[in-house]
């Protein structure tokens, strides 16, 4: 799952959510400065397009100020990536009603490319690499129904367990496994259509649970 | 591949758990006890992790602005009527609707009055708009075909004088019109529709509910002739209010959309 040198976990406690609730935009802005890489991440890899996912990210923070009388308790994390979750998706659904035609790659989302990342420098050809392992790996999940792309993204990139995924999605955590399967088999055959860039992540690895 | 082993002991749904640290011990036991006996199910797990490791490598990124809100990004709008076209026709639609509404009340209401008091009780005619006496003039409106509805008005007679025409020749008369296999039956029809007393009515009273209910509107509408300019005006009414309202009810629905 992602780290997040640039994100620190914030640092929200009792207080600081009593001051959001009442609309507090300072108090406000501290949980967005706090949050805000992990929401862009989220919205960027749900939606494939660095100028989508900005304002998915903003209209996440602007519904979040709008619903602050809503906020309940401490769980600041969890509020904020449903909040996303539904942006996200409700993104994702209106692509699919109106969808571009791409000359490029057939998807099911518009705008969407393979999102161009600076790595840090590992030299030329593993840089190449890197970038075409990520860009295929950004597209196989750019090809999967947006509440499968969901589950997968929330448990594989920012760590959530089912229950968080659950409730960020509105779901039961049946659910959240069947879609989390689901999408899973979906990428694994995109993964095994392109053995020469998933080589290294097909080797076997530690058993016995997530790392 | 994991299709063939949808009917394995161990699921799809139960490897990905595995693979995710979300079984409990016992769970987890028994799926690594399988794994060692089963080649198939030990590949798609293998397939499982590196798709979840695929995936957490994608490398983070950091917003390329700040999100952090401003002033001016929660203050609310100042037109509270909402913006755009769609916002400032907004109250003209609202008025139009209720207009409307009144008016096919209002024309509704002396249909039925008009219409009861022509073999009815003087009372029900009098009431415009009773939502019994409404229900009452579709049943006959269906009953007896579609022109029946408006009889207080003739050929060409004002309806001052409906009161006085209300017997049961003119309204045959009436009914001929626009019912043309109708005209024996039509009486028998009414009757049918009606209250059980209807018939046994004095048709002094009916004469009186008849002018009663018809005194202010008919004049305007008898002129059309046949009735059928009260029918047009309620139909009219109807589909405005309809149109109106409906819009509104749009534009509400497509602004809470937007701001939600």
């Amino acid at each position: 799952m992602l780290e997040w040198p640039v994100s620190k976990r914030p640092d929200v406690d009792d207080e600081l959510v009593d001051r959001v609730r009442q609309g507090d935009l300072d108090a406000f802005n501290q949980i967005v400065a706090a949050y805000q890489d992990r929401i862009y991440n989220l919205c960027l890899r749900m939606l494939g397009s660095p100028q989508a996912a900005e304002d998915a990210a903003q209209d996440t923070f602007m519904s979040a100020y709008r619903n602050a009388g809503k906020l309940r308790g401490a769980n600041v994390r969890s509020w904020l990536f449903r909040i996303a979750s539904n942006t996200c998706i409700d993104e994702v659904r209106k692509r699919q009603r109106r969808p571009l035609v791409s000359l490029d790659r057939p998807s099911s989302d518009d705008d969407a490319r393979p999102v161009e990342v600076p790595d840090e420098d590992p030299g030329p050809e593993k840089r190449t690499l890197q970038s075409e392992l990520h860009d295929a790996v950004q597209e196989a999940l750019l090809d999967l129904p947006g509440d499968q792309r969901l589950a997968v993204t929330l448990c594989d990139l920012e760590g959530f367990q089912y229950e968080e995924i659950a409730d960020a999605m509105g779901i039961s955590v049946g659910t959240v496994k069947s879609r989390i399967s689901r999408g899973r088999a979906r990428l694994r055959e995109a993964i095994r259509g392109r053995p020469e860039l998933f080589e290294h992540y097909l080797r076997p690895i530690d058993e016995g649970g997530r790392a | 591949m994991l299709f063939w082993r949808n009917r394995h002991e161990v699921g799809d749904e139960e490897l990905n758990a595995f693979v995710d640290g979300e079984l409990e011990e016992s769970g987890r036991r028994r799926v690594e006890r399988h794994l060692e006996s089963c080649a198939p199910c030990s590949e798609a797990v293998a397939g499982l992790r590196a798709v979840s490791r695929a995936m957490s490598e994608l490398p983070a990124v950091r917003a390329p602005r700040s999100f952090a809100l401003r002033e001016a990004d929660v203050t609310p709008a100042p037109a509270s009527a909402g913006t755009g076209l769609f916002g400032s026709v907004q109250p003209l639609l609202s008025g139009v609707a209720a207009i409307a509404i009144i008016a096919f009340v209002v024309l509704a209401g002396f249909d039925i009055g008009a219409d009861s008091s022509q073999g009815d009780d003087s009372d029900a005619a009098s009431i415009a708009g009773d939502a019994e006496s409404l229900q009452l003039s579709d049943a006959r409106r269906s009953e007896v075909g579609d022109g029946d509805a408006a009889p207080s008005v003739d050929d060409g007679v004002p309806a001052q004088d409906a009161g006085a025409l209300g017997d049961d020749e003119n309204v045959v008369g009436y009914e001929s019109n626009f019912t043309s296999n109708d005209d024996e039956d039509e009486p028998a029809a009414r009757g049918g529709a009606a209250p059980p007393e209807e018939n046994t009515e004095d048709p002094q009273t009916r004469e009186s509910g008849q002018a009663h209910a018809g005194d202010s509107i008919a004049p305007a509408l008898a002129d059309d002739g046949d009735g059928m300019g009260l029918r047009v005006a309620e139909s009219v009414a109807a589909a405005v209010a309809i149109a109106a309202g409906g819009s509104v009810l749009l534009i509400r629905w497509r602004r809470r959309a937007t701001a939600g």
